[in-house]
């Protein structure tokens, strides 16, 4: 849970870090703010980290396990999620409203769902089908929330009056440990 | 779709049984009146005489200066003083260029033709004639009301809307002119709802006022007239603005960036409808208007009849004079008027009441803290705006996200700098910035016209040149067939 | 030793041809890309970033063929608006292709010296100058959007650029 925890927050800092500040990788084109960006990830996430997740766990059973196969597992993930981000890009250009950009698309669907598909693959060796769609669309949907409050805040904090020292790098380390702290409340809800 | 209801607003204290107590009386007269030439919205006005002049009472003084613009008429017969720079309330003292009539008490009238009956001219010509009298919204913002009613007719079906829902406290004029002179409001609407081609007027009051609606009651029995009401709204501010009346009695919302004529209604001021009774029945242009003088620091509140460019030092010595209490001077009402440096300045159109504050009208404004989010801003605002929002990102500059959370719906109300708890005056905030918005969006629109403009030539420019090309051709087979 | 063989070289071709596919780019994602980038141009048509107007400047950012510095009239806000949109670093204005004015000027036409050529009226790339040939020529002040496009022409030198009244 702790460990599912720091992964979602690495993606999250990733995610925002290159919404903000690295404009070359941006994702998209339009929307131009943080938190509309973040909601595009998020949404895409929602979609993306369940489909890497299932279809790998497919394909480790279905193909990997039979063969005995099973040290391919991460090279198996990578070439996963190399299928699924562009396919998820060719369906998002038929809808209207959002372009891509390359090479930032790529590069932030690909480290979400590959951290969050490698994260959730080792820990579905063993669980079945069900329980391994529940957990994908789980983690799906805690990045989801969890970016969207950090882009939001993170947005929010544009305009505040924040002393030279801490502005920008800082300041997002700092949001990223209170949300940490406050996340980490939950965990003791579950008993494993 | 939710039903739109009137949001947000605040119960405040009228403040205006004293100066409802007594009668209107006319002010008196004095020796030199002022008149600025920009005193309505739009393009100034364009002076018509010279100093020297002899002027008669009601007669043009200056003419529309552009497309919105009015006419000037002279309120006092005599001779034309100078016309230069004179010190004015609208632009809080700043000099602006106007027209001194010196008064020679004979009050002579300028011969007028007489008035057809207005039913008997045609909508165009009655909108017109009415632009001709110099009427402007006087409610405040002084829009020239024949441009307001001809924009406004695009073929469709309109309604009236008479607002005479006075909501800011310390202004009664409108209240008194109903009480007084409610058969000249009815005679307005009557004449507006034929220039309009309009089938309904709504005279809408708040519900706190009784003997203006018993006034205005027997004057619409007595004009016989079925297409006109009277309604009662909730006397919560702002009850009294244009949008938040609109949604109030028509249970319809003006869009965002829109006007009230997209929502078939057109919505004047009673005094407006009663200035265009004057000038449609009694051939008398706009050159009174009612002025309320209250305050603590008066000695006697009440409503005056006052000539357009008297000067305010005299609606305070017709009232008794100032009190000792007296602190400061302001024109127009407790929340969103404006403190004027002195008394010295002249009665203009948009001039509706000057409050002499003392110490026990209005508190003193303690020192701005930061805001702590308690969000009392966004529960009051009428136009259902987050004021909280909209001060983060004023603080900000960031003009965007501004246009985002729609600051060019502020109505200025004031209603969140008053329960602010951190005392933050943003009601002043967001008109600084509004200025820098309209400017983008001025810039936005001049630059898709440029474009359109740029792509109509290129256009042209191909369509002659492929018509050239195609005449050649056309001469070259010409040839190639003589020639075969 | 061939299972697996088999299975990484599937799954490589298939993420290849992912990969190509989503590479592609259509027609229409390039015309709304070039209509995002003209919407944030200021319309000038002045063709100081070398390009004959706002939209072949726009056609040529899309396409990576022009920088984002390139467009004076726009001034340092347009550039950060461009860089912010193509995802680029943001940049000031390149003095090598104008200078940056700190406040809008229109042209002017001196009526006194106009001899009524119409080669300004030609000039023009939005029809702002009123005129005909042996007739007087001015300026609509408000149509104007301050190219200078009109200067080099006039052959007796009656143009000027002046503030433009708020």
């Amino acid at each position: 849970m702790v460990a599912l925890l720091m992964v979602l927050l690495s993606s999250v800092l990733v995610t925002t870090v290159v919404l903000a500040h690295m404009p070359q990788w941006r994702p998209f084109v339009t929307p131009t703010d943080i938190f509309g960006g973040a909601r595009v990830v998020a949404l895409l996430g929602l979609v993306a980290v369940p489909a890497v997740a299932l279809l790998g766990w497919l394909v480790a059973r279905l193909v990997l396990g039979p063969w005995h196969l099973e040290y391919l597992r991460t090279p198996m993930l990578v070439a996963v999620v190399l299928i699924v981000v562009p396919l998820l890009e060719v369906a998002l250009r038929r809808r209207r409203g959002i372009l891509t950009q390359q090479p930032g698309f790529a590069l932030v669907m690909i480290t979400n769902t590959a951290l969050l598909g490698i994260a959730l693959i080792t820990d579905l060796r063993s669980a079945n089908f069900g329980v391994a769609v529940l957990l994908a669309i789980g983690a799906a949907v805690a990045l989801a929330v969890l970016l969207l409050a950090f882009a939001a805040l993170y947005e929010r904090l544009q305009h505040a009056d924040v002393p030279m020292i801490f502005r920008e790098a800082p300041l997002a380390l700092i949001t990223a440990g209170i949300m940490a702290l406050a996340f980490m409340g939950f965990s003791g809800l579950i008993q494993e | 779709m939710a039903k739109p209801g009137v949001r947000g607003g605040l119960r405040l204290d009228a403040h205006k049984e004293r100066s409802t107590a007594q009668a209107l009386r006319a002010a008196s007269s004095v020796e030199t009146l002022v008149l600025p030439l920009d005193q309505h919205a739009g393009a100034p006005a364009v002076p018509l005489v010279k100093p020297g002049e002899q002027v008669l009472r009601g007669q043009p003084i200056a003419e529309p200066g552009g497309a919105i613009s009015a006419w000037l008429h002279s309120p006092a017969s005599g001779t034309v003083a100078a016309i230069e720079p004179r010190p004015a309330p609208h632009r809080l003292g700043a000099p602006t260029l106007s027209i001194v009539v010196a008064n020679d008490g004979r009050d002579e009238r300028y011969a007028q033709p007489a008035p057809a009956p207005f039913d008997q001219l045609s909508p165009e010509q009655l909108r017109e004639i009415i632009g001709r009298g110099g009427i402007v919204g006087l409610g405040g913002a002084v829009f020239p009301t024949a441009a307001k009613l001809s924009s406004a007719v695009r073929g469709q079906e309109l309604r009236l809307l008479l607002n005479g829902a006075e909501c800011e406290p310390y202004i009664s004029c409108d209240d008194m002119l109903m009480r007084e002179r409610a058969r000249d409001v009815v005679f307005g609407a009557r004449v507006l709802l034929h220039a309009l081609t309009a089938q309904t007027c709504v005279i809408a009051i708040e519900d706190d006022t009784p003997q203006a609606a018993a006034a205005l009651e027997a004057a619409i029995a007595e004009a016989h007239d079925q297409r006109i009401q009277l309604r009662q709204v909730g006397s919560d501010y702002p009850a009294g603005g244009e949008r938040q009346l609109i949604t109030a009695v028509f249970d319809v919302e003006v869009p965002a960036g829109g006007l009230p004529a997209d929502v078939n209604t057109v919505c004047l001021n009673v005094g407006t409808a009663a200035a265009v009774a004057y000038w449609i029945r009694d051939a008398q242009p706009l050159t009174n208007r009612i002025v309320t003088v209250t305050g603590d620091g008066v000695l006697e509140q009440r409503n005056l009849d006052v000539r357009l460019g008297t000067p305010l030092a005299a609606l305070i010595y017709d009232c008794g004079g100032y009190t000792s209490r007296m602190s400061r001077l302001i024109m127009g009402g407790s929340m969103m008027g404006q403190s004027l440096p002195h008394d010295g300045m002249p009665v203009i159109k948009a001039t509706n009441c000057i409050i002499a504050a003392s110490a026990l009208d209005l508190q003193p404004r303690a020192a701005e803290m930061p805001c702590i989010r308690c969000g009392n801003c966004a529960e009051v605002c009428p136009a259902t705006l987050l004021p909280q929002q909209l001060h983060w990102y004023a603080m900000g500059r960031d003009l965007d996200a501004l246009e985002a959370y729609g600051l060019m719906d502020c109505i200025e109300c004031g209603c969140c700098d008053y329960v602010c708890p951190s005392q933050i005056p943003l009601a002043e905030r967001f008109r600084d910035m509004k200025p820098a918005l309209t400017e983008r969006l001025a810039a936005r629109g001049s630059a898709a016209a440029a474009r359109t403009r740029f792509d109509a030539r290129t256009a042209r420019l191909e369509h002659i040149e492929s018509e050239r090309l195609a005449a050649l051709a056309k001469k070259r087979q010409e040839l190639a067939k003589k020639s075969s | 030793m061939l299972p697996a063989l088999l299975t990484m070289v599937g799954l490589a071709a298939a993420a290849g041809a992912a990969a190509a596919l989503a590479t592609r780019r259509s027609n229409e994602d390039q015309k709304r890309l070039i209509d995002e980038i003209d919407a944030l141009l200021p319309q000038t048509q002045c063709g100081r970033c070398t390009f004959s107007g706002c939209r072949p400047y726009a056609s040529a950012l899309a396409s990576g063929e022009a920088d984002i510095d390139q467009c004076p009239p726009g001034g340092n806000a347009t550039a950060a608006a461009l860089a912010n949109l193509l995802g680029r670093e943001p940049r000031p204005v390149d003095p090598r292709f104008g200078a940056v004015r700190a406040q809008p000027l229109v042209a002017w036409i001196d009526e006194s010296a106009c001899i009524g050529c119409v080669k300004c009226i030609q000039a023009c790339p939005v029809d702002a100058i009123v005129g005909a040939s042996k007739f007087m020529h001015t300026v609509i002040a408000d149509q104007c959007t301050g190219c200078e496009l009109c200067i080099p022409p006039c052959p007796v030198d009656c143009i000027v650029m002046r503030p433009a009244s708020a």
